[in-house]
């Protein structure tokens, strides 16, 4: 019975060597990978005259499911989804918390408002028509004012995870911009991330899985904390 | 249904390699009985054939299963892959097709685990009737 032992001491070592020679291969060439970059859009406080809002505003009206006007929250509600949420304000005026009925809805991009708006009518008329656009759209939610991440009073990063730039669109070298609302609670909570501006390759999902992986400090207004919505711009882009 | 998933990793591909290295120590083994064997030792033919004939069938199951075992591994992992598209939703083709791919790796396996185990069952058999006639010629069969 020699030979049996030696077979199957032989076939185990012919086995190994075949494996470790697969294994050792060297992995399959992938074409060079590009550089990425992912930023997360923020703006600086922006004055009222500063185009840049009332444009990003603009590009978000092509989807169906957003509100995004900041503006609207004045006058139209007819159905609120989050009426516990409070206003966050970048500007000095204070609005009521805890009662959105009697909210006086207060935002430094209305003119009139806030003695800071008043630098562009141009921009100021530009808003108006964004107003008007959303009267016919979803009733937005009245006591709540969107903010940006980056703005003053506007929720914070604790820690930002970066995402994870798709494999997918690596290879294929796509680019993305990936829009996120998210509700934020006095706590800094996430409560909820709504995708207002999908992007195909995974893009979504590794914002989303980004957000969630990342901590935020509260909005903050009048050195309270607050709930709020923040809108996140993600872009994902090769360089 | 993950679990579809673990049993293609290892279940089947263990399986496989287990089988493999099963038929490749029996045919180390045979190779060196024959080299060895005495013919003048056998007085009857049916015996020497006996001798030498003896776990070549292992060599030929294995040959001749390692493929279906194989494709039950791919079949189970295409169920799985289906699944999770099912359940997640058909979102990224790249994920399906990733599935897809893994799926077809217990196909693979298996043919790679039968092809060699039917040359050398071939060679093996030869070998045996090879030995046969010798003997037929020495003790005028």
């Amino acid at each position: 019975m020699n030979e049996q032992r030696l077979g199957i001491m032989l076939s185990l070592a012919i086995h190994a060597i075949c494996l470790s020679m697969m294994l050792a291969l060297p992995p399959p060439v992938l074409p060079p990978v590009k550089t990425f970059q992912i930023s997360f859009e923020q703006q600086e406080i922006t004055p009222a005259s500063d185009q840049s809002p009332s444009m990003q505003i603009r590009d978000y009206r092509s989807i169906p499911e957003q509100n995004v006007n900041r503006q609207v929250a004045v006058t139209t509600q007819s159905e609120r989804r989050h009426p516990d949420r409070q206003i966050t304000v970048e500007g000095p005026v204070s609005a009521p918390d805890k009662d959105p009925a009697s909210a006086i809805p207060v935002d430094n991009n209305l003119p009139g408002l806030t003695p800071s708006v008043n630098a562009g009518s141009k921009t100021d008329a530009r808003r108006e028509a964004n107003t008007g656009d959303a009267f016919t759209g979803k009733a937005a939610n009245p006591a709540v004012v969107e903010t940006k991440l980056g703005d003053a009073g506007a929720p914070r990063f604790i820690h930002r995870e970066p995402p994870v730039y798709p494999k997918l669109a690596r290879r294929l070298e796509k680019e993305g911009k990936v829009v996120l609302r998210l509700f934020i609670d006095a706590a800094g909570k996430v409560l909820d991330i709504e995708v207002i501006a999908p992007a195909g390759y995974g893009f979504t999902e590794a914002a989303v899985a980004a957000v969630k992986k990342s901590s935020f400090a509260p909005a903050h207004r009048q050195g309270k904390d607050i709930s709020s919505r923040a809108i996140l711009p993600i872009r994902f882009r090769l360089e | 249904m993950e679990y579809l998933g673990e049993i293609v990793d290892f279940g089947v591909i263990g399986l496989l390699a287990v089988m493999s290295v099963a038929a490749l120590a029996i045919v180390i083994e045979r190779c060196l009985t024959y080299r060895k064997v005495d013919l003048n030792l056998f007085q009857d033919r049916r015996a020497l054939e006996f001798e030498l004939t003896r776990r070549l069938h292992l060599i030929a199951t294995v040959g001749s299963n390692a493929p279906y075992i194989g494709l039950l591994g791919t079949v189970l992992g295409i169920m799985a892959t289906f699944h999770t598209m099912g359940t997640e939703g058909l979102f990224d083709t790249g994920k399906i097709m990733i599935g897809l791919a893994l799926a077809l790796k217990a196909t693979a396996a298996g043919l790679l685990v039968a092809i060699p185990a039917i040359v050398f069952y071939n060679l093996l058999l030869r070998k045996v009737r090879e030995l046969v006639h010798r003997w037929e010629l020495g003790h005028g069969g």
